[in-house]
Protein backbone atom coordinates (compact mmCIF):
# COMPACT_ATOMS: atom_id res chain seq x y z
CA UNK A 1 0.00 0.00 0.00
CA UNK A 2 1.51 3.13 -0.93
CA UNK A 3 0.40 6.06 0.64
CA UNK A 4 0.65 9.55 0.07
CA UNK A 5 -0.42 12.25 2.69
CA UNK A 6 -0.79 16.05 1.20
CA UNK A 7 0.14 18.76 3.68
CA UNK A 8 0.44 22.60 3.47
CA UNK A 9 2.60 25.29 5.36
CA UNK A 10 0.63 27.88 7.07
CA UNK A 11 0.85 30.61 9.25
CA UNK A 12 -0.09 30.28 12.58
CA UNK A 13 -2.88 32.52 12.77
CA UNK A 14 -2.49 33.33 16.45
CA UNK A 15 0.25 35.52 15.12
CA UNK A 16 -1.49 37.25 12.40
CA UNK A 17 -1.92 40.99 13.39
CA UNK A 18 -4.73 43.05 12.20
CA UNK A 19 -3.99 46.55 11.06
CA UNK A 20 -6.19 49.55 11.75
CA UNK A 21 -7.08 50.09 7.84
CA UNK A 22 -8.34 46.18 8.28
CA UNK A 23 -5.09 44.73 6.54
CA UNK A 24 -3.48 41.57 7.58
CA UNK A 25 -0.10 41.50 9.05
CA UNK A 26 1.66 38.17 8.65
CA UNK A 27 5.34 38.90 9.12
CA UNK A 28 5.56 37.57 12.68
CA UNK A 29 3.58 34.63 12.10
CA UNK A 30 5.64 31.35 12.73
CA UNK A 31 4.99 29.22 9.86
CA UNK A 32 3.57 25.54 10.88
CA UNK A 33 2.54 22.30 9.41
CA UNK A 34 -1.78 22.93 8.98
CA UNK A 35 -3.47 21.91 12.21
CA UNK A 36 -5.92 19.78 9.31
CA UNK A 37 -2.97 17.67 8.05
CA UNK A 38 -1.52 16.36 11.06
CA UNK A 39 -4.29 13.99 11.47
CA UNK A 40 -4.10 13.41 7.72
CA UNK A 41 -0.36 12.03 7.82
CA UNK A 42 -1.31 10.14 11.24
CA UNK A 43 -3.86 8.22 9.42
CA UNK A 44 -1.70 7.64 6.60
CA UNK A 45 0.73 6.03 9.00
CA UNK A 46 -2.25 3.83 10.82
CA UNK A 47 -3.54 2.52 7.44
CA UNK A 48 0.18 1.55 7.16
CA UNK A 49 0.30 -0.06 10.24
CA UNK A 50 -2.32 -2.54 9.51
CA UNK A 51 -2.09 -2.92 5.76
CA UNK A 52 2.03 -2.36 5.28
CA UNK A 53 3.45 -0.55 2.92
CA UNK A 54 4.79 3.21 3.13
CA UNK A 55 3.68 7.11 3.33
CA UNK A 56 5.20 9.73 1.60
CA UNK A 57 4.89 12.73 2.36
CA UNK A 58 4.09 15.68 -0.29
CA UNK A 59 3.34 19.45 -0.58
CA UNK A 60 3.73 22.13 -2.89
CA UNK A 61 4.52 25.84 -2.36
CA UNK A 62 6.98 28.87 -2.24
CA UNK A 63 10.85 28.25 -0.95
CA UNK A 64 9.76 28.44 2.74
CA UNK A 65 8.83 24.67 2.26
CA UNK A 66 12.94 23.77 2.22
CA UNK A 67 12.81 25.20 6.18
CA UNK A 68 14.77 22.42 7.56
CA UNK A 69 12.76 22.11 10.29
CA UNK A 70 9.08 22.16 8.92
CA UNK A 71 10.97 19.26 6.58
CA UNK A 72 11.78 17.52 9.79
CA UNK A 73 8.76 18.53 11.42
CA UNK A 74 6.30 16.52 8.80
CA UNK A 75 9.03 13.66 8.66
CA UNK A 76 9.38 12.90 12.14
CA UNK A 77 5.72 12.38 12.32
CA UNK A 78 6.89 9.36 10.40
CA UNK A 79 6.24 9.31 6.77
CA UNK A 80 9.20 7.44 4.93
CA UNK A 81 10.31 9.96 2.86
CA UNK A 82 8.80 13.61 1.41
CA UNK A 83 8.61 14.82 -1.90
CA UNK A 84 8.56 18.87 -2.67
CA UNK A 85 7.95 21.29 -5.22
CA UNK A 86 9.16 24.66 -4.96
CA UNK A 87 8.42 27.91 -6.41
CA UNK A 88 7.61 31.07 -5.72
CA UNK A 89 4.70 31.58 -7.48
CA UNK A 90 2.87 28.95 -5.68
CA UNK A 91 2.86 31.99 -2.76
CA UNK A 92 -0.65 32.45 -4.12
CA UNK A 93 -1.90 29.35 -5.40
CA UNK A 94 -5.65 29.12 -5.71
CA UNK A 95 -6.76 26.01 -5.14
CA UNK A 96 -6.95 24.72 -8.72
CA UNK A 97 -3.37 25.57 -8.70
CA UNK A 98 -2.70 23.42 -6.29
CA UNK A 99 -4.64 20.97 -6.94
CA UNK A 100 -2.89 20.32 -10.55
CA UNK A 101 0.89 20.61 -9.20
CA UNK A 102 0.13 17.93 -6.29
CA UNK A 103 -1.86 15.74 -8.88
CA UNK A 104 1.32 16.55 -11.32
CA UNK A 105 3.98 15.26 -8.22
CA UNK A 106 1.29 12.16 -7.00
CA UNK A 107 1.78 11.02 -11.05
CA UNK A 108 5.98 11.59 -11.16
CA UNK A 109 5.88 9.97 -7.41
CA UNK A 110 3.96 7.12 -9.49
CA UNK A 111 1.55 3.74 -7.49
CA UNK A 112 -0.02 5.75 -5.39
CA UNK A 113 -2.53 3.95 -3.95
CA UNK A 114 -4.21 6.10 -1.04
CA UNK A 115 -3.83 9.97 -1.44
CA UNK A 116 -4.67 11.45 2.11
CA UNK A 117 -5.80 15.24 2.78
CA UNK A 118 -6.91 17.26 5.52
CA UNK A 119 -10.38 18.32 5.05
CA UNK A 120 -8.86 21.48 4.63
CA UNK A 121 -5.86 24.09 4.68
CA UNK A 122 -5.76 26.28 8.19
CA UNK A 123 -5.29 29.48 6.56
CA UNK A 124 -7.31 29.48 3.22
CA UNK A 125 -9.71 26.53 4.51
CA UNK A 126 -10.90 26.09 0.94
CA UNK A 127 -11.91 22.42 1.21
CA UNK A 128 -11.05 21.55 -2.08
CA UNK A 129 -7.93 19.86 -2.99
CA UNK A 130 -9.31 16.47 -2.39
CA UNK A 131 -12.24 16.42 -4.67
CA UNK A 132 -9.97 18.47 -6.98
CA UNK A 133 -7.33 15.79 -6.39
CA UNK A 134 -9.61 13.52 -7.25
CA UNK A 135 -11.00 14.67 -10.92
CA UNK A 136 -7.48 15.03 -11.95
CA UNK A 137 -5.96 11.83 -10.83
CA UNK A 138 -9.36 10.05 -12.15
CA UNK A 139 -9.49 8.17 -8.91
CA UNK A 140 -12.69 7.80 -6.38
CA UNK A 141 -12.51 10.90 -3.80
CA UNK A 142 -14.88 11.14 -0.66
CA UNK A 143 -14.59 13.61 2.11
CA UNK A 144 -15.39 14.20 5.22
CA UNK A 145 -14.00 10.75 6.75
CA UNK A 146 -13.44 9.84 10.18
CA UNK A 147 -12.49 6.07 9.73
CA UNK A 148 -10.51 4.19 7.47
CA UNK A 149 -10.24 0.33 7.07
CA UNK A 150 -8.20 -1.74 4.35
CA UNK A 151 -10.11 -4.91 2.66
CA UNK A 152 -7.72 -5.71 0.01
CA UNK A 153 -7.73 -3.51 -3.07
CA UNK A 154 -10.31 -1.63 -1.48
CA UNK A 155 -10.70 0.42 1.56
CA UNK A 156 -14.08 0.97 3.94
CA UNK A 157 -14.49 4.44 5.03
CA UNK A 158 -17.25 6.54 7.87
CA UNK A 159 -18.20 9.24 6.23
CA UNK A 160 -19.54 11.96 8.78
CA UNK A 161 -22.54 14.20 7.11
CA UNK A 162 -24.27 16.65 8.78
CA UNK A 163 -26.94 13.45 10.79
CA UNK A 164 -25.61 10.74 9.91
CA UNK A 165 -22.73 8.88 9.24
CA UNK A 166 -22.01 6.51 6.04
CA UNK A 167 -20.13 3.55 5.65
CA UNK A 168 -18.74 3.45 2.48
CA UNK A 169 -16.85 0.91 0.21
CA UNK A 170 -14.16 2.88 -2.36
CA UNK A 171 -12.41 0.61 -4.61
CA UNK A 172 -8.40 2.19 -4.29
CA UNK A 173 -6.92 3.89 -5.61
CA UNK A 174 -9.01 7.26 -4.06
CA UNK A 175 -8.47 10.14 -2.49
CA UNK A 176 -9.75 10.60 1.12
CA UNK A 177 -10.36 13.88 2.95
CA UNK A 178 -10.56 13.03 6.75
CA UNK A 179 -11.74 15.33 9.83
CA UNK A 180 -9.39 16.07 12.47
CA UNK A 181 -10.84 13.42 14.86
CA UNK A 182 -9.61 10.61 12.95
CA UNK A 183 -7.29 10.18 14.78
CA UNK A 184 -5.10 11.83 17.66
CA UNK A 185 -1.79 13.01 15.82
CA UNK A 186 1.25 11.92 17.24
CA UNK A 187 4.05 14.23 19.13
CA UNK A 188 7.19 13.02 17.64
CA UNK A 189 9.51 11.58 20.20
CA UNK A 190 13.06 12.71 20.18
CA UNK A 191 14.56 9.34 18.23
CA UNK A 192 12.02 10.15 16.00
CA UNK A 193 13.20 13.81 15.48
CA UNK A 194 16.67 12.85 15.15
CA UNK A 195 15.78 10.02 12.69
CA UNK A 196 13.86 12.63 10.43
CA UNK A 197 16.53 13.97 9.55
CA UNK A 198 18.29 11.47 7.37
CA UNK A 199 15.29 10.40 5.52
CA UNK A 200 15.68 11.07 1.63
CA UNK A 201 13.52 14.57 0.96
CA UNK A 202 13.12 14.84 -3.39
CA UNK A 203 12.57 18.28 -4.40
CA UNK A 204 11.33 19.21 -8.13
CA UNK A 205 10.44 22.45 -9.83
CA UNK A 206 7.83 23.09 -11.72
CA UNK A 207 9.27 22.48 -15.37
CA UNK A 208 10.69 18.65 -13.16
CA UNK A 209 7.31 17.67 -13.23
CA UNK A 210 6.39 19.19 -16.21
CA UNK A 211 3.71 21.52 -15.20
CA UNK A 212 4.44 24.82 -17.40
CA UNK A 213 1.27 26.23 -17.80
CA UNK A 214 -1.07 26.23 -14.69
CA UNK A 215 -3.53 29.49 -14.80
CA UNK A 216 -5.87 30.85 -11.92
CA UNK A 217 -8.77 30.02 -11.87
CA UNK A 218 -10.34 32.53 -9.25
CA UNK A 219 -9.36 35.60 -8.50
CA UNK A 220 -9.21 37.87 -4.70
CA UNK A 221 -10.60 41.33 -5.26
CA UNK A 222 -9.12 42.31 -1.69
CA UNK A 223 -8.56 40.63 1.55
CA UNK A 224 -9.74 42.49 4.99
CA UNK A 225 -10.28 42.18 8.64
CA UNK A 226 -14.50 41.94 9.12
CA UNK A 227 -15.48 44.61 10.66
CA UNK A 228 -16.39 44.68 14.37
CA UNK A 229 -19.48 43.95 15.31
CA UNK A 230 -21.34 46.33 17.01
CA UNK A 231 -21.97 43.92 20.56
CA UNK A 232 -24.28 45.40 22.71
CA UNK A 233 -21.45 43.74 25.26
CA UNK A 234 -24.63 44.45 28.57
CA UNK A 235 -23.07 42.19 31.36
CA UNK A 236 -24.79 41.23 34.64
CA UNK A 237 -23.55 40.85 37.28
CA UNK A 238 -24.14 37.29 39.76
CA UNK A 239 -26.25 33.87 39.46
CA UNK A 240 -29.44 34.91 41.48
CA UNK A 241 -33.05 34.40 40.38
CA UNK A 242 -33.10 38.11 39.81
CA UNK A 243 -30.28 38.02 37.29
CA UNK A 244 -31.23 35.41 35.39
CA UNK A 245 -34.72 36.86 34.61
CA UNK A 246 -32.88 39.84 33.43
CA UNK A 247 -31.06 38.04 31.24
CA UNK A 248 -33.69 36.74 29.74
CA UNK A 249 -36.36 39.80 29.60
CA UNK A 250 -33.48 40.83 27.53
CA UNK A 251 -33.05 37.49 25.50
CA UNK A 252 -37.14 37.91 24.90
CA UNK A 253 -36.51 41.44 23.09
CA UNK A 254 -34.00 40.13 20.62
CA UNK A 255 -35.71 37.43 19.53
CA UNK A 256 -39.20 38.66 18.92
CA UNK B 1 -29.10 36.16 -23.27
CA UNK B 2 -29.63 35.21 -19.97
CA UNK B 3 -28.68 31.46 -18.99
CA UNK B 4 -29.90 31.33 -15.47
CA UNK B 5 -28.92 30.89 -12.13
CA UNK B 6 -29.15 27.43 -11.03
CA UNK B 7 -29.21 26.27 -7.58
CA UNK B 8 -27.92 22.53 -7.02
CA UNK B 9 -30.76 21.52 -4.25
CA UNK B 10 -29.91 19.18 -1.64
CA UNK B 11 -32.35 16.37 -0.64
CA UNK B 12 -32.42 13.37 1.33
CA UNK B 13 -35.14 10.92 1.53
CA UNK B 14 -37.00 14.09 -0.21
CA UNK B 15 -36.66 16.01 2.54
CA UNK B 16 -35.17 19.30 1.10
CA UNK B 17 -32.50 20.87 3.22
CA UNK B 18 -32.95 24.21 4.72
CA UNK B 19 -30.09 25.93 2.94
CA UNK B 20 -31.21 25.09 -0.26
CA UNK B 21 -33.92 27.09 0.05
CA UNK B 22 -31.94 29.95 1.76
CA UNK B 23 -30.30 29.93 -1.29
CA UNK B 24 -33.26 30.29 -3.44
CA UNK B 25 -34.28 32.99 -1.81
CA UNK B 26 -31.36 34.78 -1.94
CA UNK B 27 -30.72 34.00 -5.81
CA UNK B 28 -34.02 35.20 -6.41
CA UNK B 29 -33.39 38.46 -5.50
CA UNK B 30 -30.23 38.69 -7.93
CA UNK B 31 -32.17 36.87 -10.55
CA UNK B 32 -34.83 39.81 -10.45
CA UNK B 33 -32.20 42.24 -10.66
CA UNK B 34 -29.91 40.24 -13.43
CA UNK B 35 -33.02 38.75 -15.38
CA UNK B 36 -31.84 35.81 -15.31
CA UNK B 37 -34.53 32.52 -15.11
CA UNK B 38 -33.57 30.78 -11.72
CA UNK B 39 -33.29 27.13 -11.79
CA UNK B 40 -33.46 24.68 -8.75
CA UNK B 41 -31.32 21.26 -9.77
CA UNK B 42 -33.32 18.54 -7.84
CA UNK B 43 -31.41 14.98 -7.99
CA UNK B 44 -32.43 11.76 -6.33
CA UNK B 45 -34.93 9.34 -6.24
CA UNK B 46 -39.10 9.88 -6.33
CA UNK B 47 -38.41 13.76 -6.10
CA UNK B 48 -41.10 14.69 -8.30
CA UNK B 49 -43.11 16.02 -5.39
CA UNK B 50 -40.74 18.20 -4.42
CA UNK B 51 -41.16 20.58 -7.59
CA UNK B 52 -43.84 22.40 -6.29
CA UNK B 53 -42.08 22.91 -2.79
CA UNK B 54 -39.16 24.35 -4.55
CA UNK B 55 -40.91 26.67 -7.23
CA UNK B 56 -42.70 28.49 -3.96
CA UNK B 57 -39.50 29.32 -3.18
CA UNK B 58 -38.95 31.43 -5.86
CA UNK B 59 -38.01 28.78 -9.00
CA UNK B 60 -38.58 29.56 -12.35
CA UNK B 61 -37.66 26.60 -13.68
CA UNK B 62 -36.96 23.37 -12.03
CA UNK B 63 -34.97 19.97 -13.37
CA UNK B 64 -35.75 16.98 -12.31
CA UNK B 65 -33.17 14.20 -12.24
CA UNK B 66 -35.29 11.05 -10.99
CA UNK B 67 -33.24 7.75 -11.04
CA UNK B 68 -32.52 4.66 -8.69
CA UNK B 69 -28.57 5.60 -8.79
CA UNK B 70 -29.19 8.90 -7.46
CA UNK B 71 -30.72 7.85 -4.38
CA UNK B 72 -27.96 8.21 -1.98
CA UNK B 73 -25.33 10.83 -2.89
CA UNK B 74 -21.94 9.74 -4.96
CA UNK B 75 -19.18 11.96 -6.01
CA UNK B 76 -19.44 10.02 -9.15
CA UNK B 77 -22.59 10.11 -10.24
CA UNK B 78 -23.67 13.37 -9.22
CA UNK B 79 -20.61 15.18 -10.79
CA UNK B 80 -21.54 13.11 -14.20
CA UNK B 81 -25.45 14.29 -14.24
CA UNK B 82 -24.33 17.22 -13.46
CA UNK B 83 -21.65 18.05 -15.88
CA UNK B 84 -23.52 16.59 -18.73
CA UNK B 85 -26.39 19.04 -17.55
CA UNK B 86 -24.39 22.47 -17.10
CA UNK B 87 -22.52 21.97 -20.45
CA UNK B 88 -25.41 22.02 -22.34
CA UNK B 89 -27.94 24.67 -20.44
CA UNK B 90 -24.51 26.73 -20.01
CA UNK B 91 -25.99 28.27 -17.00
CA UNK B 92 -24.27 32.06 -15.62
CA UNK B 93 -24.25 31.03 -12.23
CA UNK B 94 -24.35 27.56 -10.17
CA UNK B 95 -25.18 27.87 -6.25
CA UNK B 96 -24.54 24.78 -4.16
CA UNK B 97 -24.89 24.65 -0.29
CA UNK B 98 -21.44 24.44 1.96
CA UNK B 99 -22.67 21.01 3.34
CA UNK B 100 -21.09 17.60 3.30
CA UNK B 101 -22.31 16.66 -0.26
CA UNK B 102 -21.61 20.34 -1.47
CA UNK B 103 -18.22 20.30 0.06
CA UNK B 104 -17.60 16.90 -1.83
CA UNK B 105 -19.28 17.59 -5.46
CA UNK B 106 -18.58 21.24 -5.90
CA UNK B 107 -14.83 21.43 -6.41
CA UNK B 108 -15.11 17.79 -8.59
CA UNK B 109 -17.89 19.44 -10.78
CA UNK B 110 -15.84 22.84 -10.98
CA UNK B 111 -12.81 20.65 -11.85
CA UNK B 112 -14.10 18.73 -14.25
CA UNK B 113 -16.03 21.86 -16.27
CA UNK B 114 -12.22 23.99 -16.16
CA UNK B 115 -13.68 26.91 -13.82
CA UNK B 116 -13.14 27.77 -10.78
CA UNK B 117 -15.04 27.66 -7.43
CA UNK B 118 -15.57 30.14 -4.52
CA UNK B 119 -16.22 28.04 -1.56
CA UNK B 120 -17.49 28.10 2.03
CA UNK B 121 -19.14 31.43 1.38
CA UNK B 122 -20.60 34.05 3.76
CA UNK B 123 -21.59 36.69 1.25
CA UNK B 124 -23.06 37.07 -2.34
CA UNK B 125 -23.33 39.96 -4.24
CA UNK B 126 -24.26 40.75 -8.06
CA UNK B 127 -21.14 42.13 -9.71
CA UNK B 128 -21.10 44.16 -13.15
CA UNK B 129 -17.77 42.98 -14.25
CA UNK B 130 -18.12 39.06 -13.06
CA UNK B 131 -21.58 38.59 -12.38
CA UNK B 132 -21.23 37.42 -8.90
CA UNK B 133 -18.78 38.14 -6.30
CA UNK B 134 -18.52 35.90 -2.89
CA UNK B 135 -17.17 37.16 0.86
CA UNK B 136 -15.27 33.95 2.15
CA UNK B 137 -13.87 33.68 5.79
CA UNK B 138 -9.96 33.48 5.62
CA UNK B 139 -7.36 32.87 8.83
CA UNK B 140 -9.89 31.00 11.03
CA UNK B 141 -12.22 34.04 10.56
CA UNK B 142 -9.96 37.12 11.00
CA UNK B 143 -10.94 38.02 8.01
CA UNK B 144 -12.60 38.34 4.63
CA UNK B 145 -11.53 37.27 0.94
CA UNK B 146 -13.49 38.93 -1.55
CA UNK B 147 -13.42 36.87 -4.76
CA UNK B 148 -13.83 36.27 -8.16
CA UNK B 149 -13.72 34.73 -11.47
CA UNK B 150 -14.96 35.66 -15.01
CA UNK B 151 -15.30 32.50 -16.16
CA UNK B 152 -18.89 31.02 -16.70
CA UNK B 153 -20.26 29.59 -15.28
CA UNK B 154 -19.44 31.81 -11.65
CA UNK B 155 -19.33 28.30 -8.71
CA UNK B 156 -20.07 28.80 -5.42
CA UNK B 157 -20.83 26.74 -2.26
CA UNK B 158 -22.59 29.00 0.54
CA UNK B 159 -22.32 28.53 3.86
CA UNK B 160 -25.62 27.67 5.69
CA UNK B 161 -27.60 29.95 7.72
CA UNK B 162 -25.98 32.79 5.60
CA UNK B 163 -29.44 33.85 4.05
CA UNK B 164 -32.65 34.24 5.54
CA UNK B 165 -35.77 31.81 4.07
CA UNK B 166 -37.99 33.38 1.89
CA UNK B 167 -42.20 33.14 2.30
CA UNK B 168 -42.89 30.38 -0.09
CA UNK B 169 -45.88 31.32 -2.11
CA UNK B 170 -47.85 28.55 -3.06
CA UNK B 171 -49.68 29.71 -5.94
CA UNK B 172 -46.30 30.24 -8.25
CA UNK B 173 -45.72 28.49 -11.02
CA UNK B 174 -42.57 26.90 -13.01
CA UNK B 175 -41.75 25.06 -15.57
CA UNK B 176 -40.98 21.28 -14.65
CA UNK B 177 -38.57 19.68 -17.16
CA UNK B 178 -36.99 15.82 -15.91
CA UNK B 179 -33.95 14.91 -17.41
CA UNK B 180 -32.44 11.46 -17.72
CA UNK B 181 -29.25 10.77 -15.80
CA UNK B 182 -26.79 9.78 -17.68
CA UNK B 183 -24.24 7.89 -15.18
CA UNK B 184 -21.34 6.02 -16.61
CA UNK B 185 -20.73 2.77 -14.88
CA UNK B 186 -17.21 4.13 -14.28
CA UNK B 187 -18.39 6.63 -12.32
CA UNK B 188 -19.89 4.54 -9.21
CA UNK B 189 -16.42 3.69 -7.84
CA UNK B 190 -17.91 4.45 -4.16
CA UNK B 191 -20.45 2.14 -2.88
CA UNK B 192 -22.86 3.10 -0.15
CA UNK B 193 -22.84 0.02 2.29
CA UNK B 194 -24.43 1.48 5.86
CA UNK B 195 -25.91 4.58 6.72
CA UNK B 196 -25.74 4.79 10.91
CA UNK B 197 -28.69 7.53 11.34
CA UNK B 198 -28.14 9.78 14.60
CA UNK B 199 -30.87 9.43 17.22
CA UNK B 200 -30.76 12.84 18.05
CA UNK B 201 -33.84 15.24 18.17
CA UNK B 202 -31.90 18.33 17.75
CA UNK B 203 -31.62 20.25 14.83
CA UNK B 204 -28.17 19.71 13.44
CA UNK B 205 -25.45 22.63 14.15
CA UNK B 206 -25.24 24.28 10.95
CA UNK B 207 -28.84 24.50 10.96
CA UNK B 208 -30.35 25.26 14.17
CA UNK B 209 -31.20 28.80 14.92
CA UNK B 210 -30.52 28.51 18.78
CA UNK B 211 -27.17 26.88 20.36
CA UNK B 212 -26.35 26.15 23.71
CA UNK B 213 -22.56 25.11 24.18
CA UNK B 214 -20.64 24.11 26.89
CA UNK B 215 -16.94 24.83 27.23
CA UNK B 216 -14.07 23.76 29.92
CA UNK B 217 -16.16 24.81 32.92
CA UNK B 218 -18.52 22.18 32.45
CA UNK B 219 -15.88 19.94 34.36
CA UNK B 220 -17.36 16.66 33.21
CA UNK B 221 -19.50 14.66 31.19
CA UNK B 222 -22.22 14.51 33.81
CA UNK B 223 -23.35 17.87 33.27
CA UNK B 224 -24.00 18.04 29.57
CA UNK B 225 -27.42 17.09 30.44
CA UNK B 226 -28.29 20.18 31.77
CA UNK B 227 -27.27 22.21 28.48
CA UNK B 228 -29.62 19.66 26.15
CA UNK B 229 -32.31 20.42 28.51
CA UNK B 230 -32.05 24.18 27.86
CA UNK B 231 -31.69 23.44 24.17
CA UNK B 232 -34.81 21.47 24.01
CA UNK B 233 -36.61 24.29 25.58
CA UNK B 234 -36.19 26.70 23.02
CA UNK B 235 -35.90 24.20 20.62
CA UNK B 236 -32.27 24.21 20.05
CA UNK B 237 -28.87 22.36 19.44
CA UNK B 238 -25.89 21.34 21.83
CA UNK B 239 -22.42 22.56 21.17
CA UNK B 240 -19.23 22.30 22.83
CA UNK B 241 -15.68 24.72 22.63
CA UNK B 242 -12.62 22.04 22.10
CA UNK B 243 -11.55 22.04 25.56
CA UNK B 244 -14.71 20.00 26.10
CA UNK B 245 -14.14 17.86 23.03
CA UNK B 246 -10.89 17.30 23.85
CA UNK B 247 -11.51 16.12 27.73
CA UNK B 248 -14.05 13.04 26.15
CA UNK B 249 -16.98 15.04 27.61
CA UNK B 250 -18.65 15.01 24.04
CA UNK B 251 -18.48 13.89 20.44
CA UNK B 252 -16.40 15.55 19.02
CA UNK B 253 -19.00 16.34 15.90
CA UNK B 254 -20.26 18.66 18.59
CA UNK B 255 -17.45 21.27 17.98
CA UNK B 256 -17.94 24.70 17.54
CA UNK B 257 -15.10 26.45 15.94
CA UNK B 258 -12.06 26.66 13.62
CA UNK B 259 -11.02 22.36 13.92
CA UNK B 260 -14.49 22.14 14.12
CA UNK B 261 -18.55 23.02 13.26
CA UNK B 262 -18.61 27.07 11.79
CA UNK B 263 -22.11 28.33 12.91
CA UNK B 264 -24.24 31.25 12.43
CA UNK B 265 -27.33 31.15 14.81
CA UNK B 266 -29.55 33.58 15.46
CA UNK B 267 -28.93 32.91 19.20
CA UNK B 268 -25.43 31.55 20.62
CA UNK B 269 -25.40 30.67 24.50
CA UNK B 270 -21.70 30.22 25.18
CA UNK B 271 -21.41 28.28 28.74
CA UNK B 272 -18.20 28.05 30.69
CA UNK B 273 -16.64 28.94 27.70
CA UNK B 274 -13.46 31.10 27.93
CA UNK B 275 -13.76 32.14 24.82
CA UNK B 276 -10.19 31.19 22.81
CA UNK B 277 -9.89 32.60 19.65
CA UNK B 278 -10.32 29.55 17.78
CA UNK B 279 -13.55 28.82 19.32
CA UNK B 280 -14.60 32.29 18.04
CA UNK B 281 -13.58 31.64 14.63
CA UNK B 282 -16.45 28.97 14.64
CA UNK B 283 -19.01 31.22 15.81
CA UNK B 284 -18.15 35.05 15.73
CA UNK B 285 -20.61 35.69 13.30
CA UNK B 286 -23.86 34.85 15.31
CA UNK B 287 -26.09 37.51 15.59
CA UNK B 288 -26.52 37.42 19.39
CA UNK B 289 -23.87 35.85 21.77
CA UNK B 290 -24.74 35.26 25.28
CA UNK B 291 -21.75 34.64 27.41
CA UNK B 292 -22.11 32.67 31.33
CA UNK B 293 -19.05 32.71 33.04
CA UNK B 294 -17.71 32.81 36.29
CA UNK B 295 -14.58 34.48 35.39
CA UNK B 296 -15.56 38.19 34.62
CA UNK B 297 -12.35 38.82 32.97
CA UNK B 298 -13.09 36.12 30.23
CA UNK B 299 -12.74 36.24 26.32
CA UNK B 300 -15.79 35.65 25.86
CA UNK B 301 -17.35 38.67 27.36
CA UNK B 302 -15.45 41.02 24.86
CA UNK B 303 -17.84 39.40 22.32
CA UNK B 304 -20.80 39.04 23.96
CA UNK B 305 -23.92 41.12 23.05
CA UNK B 306 -25.16 39.79 26.78
CA UNK B 307 -22.85 38.44 29.65
CA UNK B 308 -23.93 37.16 32.87
CA UNK B 309 -20.85 36.72 35.29
CA UNK B 310 -21.85 34.06 37.73
CA UNK B 311 -21.77 30.07 38.14
CA UNK B 312 -23.01 28.14 35.05
CA UNK B 313 -24.12 25.31 37.51
CA UNK B 314 -26.86 28.40 38.89
CA UNK B 315 -27.62 30.37 35.78
CA UNK B 316 -28.35 27.58 33.30
CA UNK B 317 -31.28 25.33 35.48
CA UNK B 318 -32.57 28.96 36.49
CA UNK B 319 -32.83 30.14 32.82
CA UNK B 320 -34.51 26.95 31.92
CA UNK B 321 -37.28 26.98 34.28
CA UNK B 322 -38.13 30.31 33.44
CA UNK B 323 -38.05 29.56 29.69
CA UNK B 324 -40.15 26.47 30.91
CA UNK B 325 -42.96 28.29 32.34
CA UNK B 326 -43.32 30.82 29.74
CA UNK B 327 -43.72 27.93 27.16
CA UNK B 328 -46.33 26.91 29.46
Amino acid sequence: MNVITCYKIVPDDQDIIVRDDRTLGLEKAELEIGQYDLPAIEAGMQVVADAGGKVSALSVGPKLLENSKLKKGVLSRGPADLYLVVDDSLAEADTHQTARTLAAAIQKIGDADLVLCGEGSSDLYAQQVGPQLGELLGMANINAVSKITVEGDKVIVERTLEDEVEVLEVSLPAVISVTTDIVQPRIPSMKEVLSAGKKPVTQWSLADIGLADNPQTMETINTLAPELAERKQIIIEGDSEEAVNELWENLRQELQ
Amino acid sequence: MSKGIWIVVEQRNAQIRKVSLELLSQARLIANETGDPLVAVVLGQNIQDLAQEVTSYGADKVILVDNEKLAEYTTGAYTSVLNKLIRKEEPNAVLIGNTAMGKDLAPRLAQRLGVGLASDCTGMEKDDANFLTFKRPIYGGKAFAQVATDAKPVMATIRPNTFPIAAPDAARQAEVVTEAAEIDQDDLRAILKDVIIATSERPELTEAEIIVSGGRAMKGPENFPMLEALADVVGGAVGASRAAVDAGWIDSKFQVGQTGKTVSPILYIACGISGAIQHLAGMSSSKVIVAINKDPEANIFNVADYGIVGDIFEIVPLLTEEIKKLVS
